[in-house]
């Protein structure tokens, strides 16, 4: 009867998660990685935020104008519209460097939140039978990954459409220059 | 010392029995759950090009014009302004209407994306050294999901744009009404 109660407790000890509970200094590596992509992800959501109050702040020329209107500014105020296009190319310029930037960050960010996200649902998949402390622990991690990770993705979209408003900004620029170009032509044949 | 052991053989029993049950339903279960987002994702995809397409097509006030010509337009043709503003204000609200419904399905979309994902990974842990090949097929899984999430997020990039567009239309919109009842500033 020993020896049958003996070989049950090594039965029982042999279920699945049991034979893979995660060591401490696994858990502890994990935990270590999640503190540091929460730090970053703070960093890089703050910069986020103050780059939208930024753009907000910018008045941006294709957001006011039609390319009829900006044709007729450019025709009446040749010298002036030179002036704002040397003033305004170089800023915007440096901003899209920024948002490029950016984006890489959050790319590299994004890609250790999911080894991290990996990581962590391995763990709570291989706890799940044996060790229901550690699973627990692991599970617990999760959505606060997944919402990090949605606000990295959020974040790239933000910079996108930033992106997007303003190459058509230079886009206008360039179109300016031209009919500056144009016009000054003009004048010095007359 | 006999009901330790039944104690033991009903608890190891009971274990395994569980593992075997809750194994391959969440796993066929998942699966499921992946094929039918791919489908609402290409379903999704041709619904929102169905959209860009409409959004392409339409004749925008604040492109053909700039808030300060709404002034002048009032003034010199004044059948003209008031044909636009009711056509745009038309336009506006049905380009909304869908702007609004697909972004609804595009954020319901990347949640169940999200949960897909996680679930692959937890059943990759869950047979890691019990079905290595299952607990590949997971992670194949997985991948498979995070794709198909990137694509809703690309499609999001794109109705934001879109709202974006209304938004400046209802700016082009509130100008000219302004002009049209004489308040425009100068």
């Amino acid at each position: 009867m020993r020896y049958l109660c003996v070989l049950l407790c090594l039965l029982c000890f042999s279920t699945p998660g049991f034979s893979q509970t995660y060591s401490p200094e696994q858990w502890e590596k994990i935990q270590s990685q999640h503190a540091e992509f929460v730090e970053n992800h703070d960093k890089v959501y703050e910069m986020l935020k103050e780059l939208v109050e930024e753009s907000g702040r910018w008045d941006l020329i294709q957001e006011k104008h039609s390319q009829r209107s900006i044709r007729k500014l450019c025709v009446a105020k040749p010298e002036a519209s030179a002036d704002y296009i040397g003033e305004m190319t170089p800023k915007i310029i440096n901003m899209i460097k920024t948002l490029n930037r950016m984006d890489r960050n959050c790319q590299i960010l994004v890609k250790g939140g999911d080894e991290l996200l990996e990581s962590v649902c391995l763990m709570a998949g291989a706890t799940r039978e044996g060790d229901r402390a550690a699973h627990n622990a692991a599970m617990a991690l999760v959505p606060d990954i997944n919402e990090r990770l949605d606000d990295l993705f959020g974040g790239r979209v933000v910079l996108k459409l930033m992106y997007g408003k303003l190459d058509r900004e230079l886009k206008m620029l360039k179109y300016m220059e031209g009919i500056v170009t144009e016009v000054s032509k003009q004048h010095a044949q007359q | 010392m006999r009901f330790i052991s039944v104690l033991f053989c009903v608890l190891w029993l009971s274990s395994t029995a569980l593992a075997a049950q809750s194994f391959p339903e969440s796993w066929s279960e998942t699966q499921i759950r992946l094929d039918a987002f791919s489908q609402d994702i290409a379903a999704f995809d041709g619904e929102c090009g169905k959209v860009q397409k409409r959004f392409d097509t339409t004749g925008f006030l604040f492109t053909e014009f700039s808030v300060y010509e709404f002034k002048s337009l009032v003034k010199y043709k004044r059948d003209v302004a008031e044909a636009s503003y009711d056509k745009a204000n038309s336009s506006l609200a049905e380009l909304e209407l869908r702007q609004l419904e697909i972004r609804e399905q595009c954020f319901k979309l990347l949640g169940r994306g999200r949960t897909l994902v996680t679930d692959f990974l937890l059943l990759a842990g869950y047979y890691d050294t019990e079905n290595p090949e299952r607990s590949q097929l997971a992670r194949q899984g997985a991948s498979r999901a995070k794709e198909l999430l990137i694509k809703a997020w690309e499609r999001l990039i794109m109705i934001k744009f879109l709202e974006n567009v209304c938004q400046r239309e209802q700016e082009a919109l509130d100008w000219l009404e302004k002009a049209l009842a004489g308040n425009s500033p100068s």
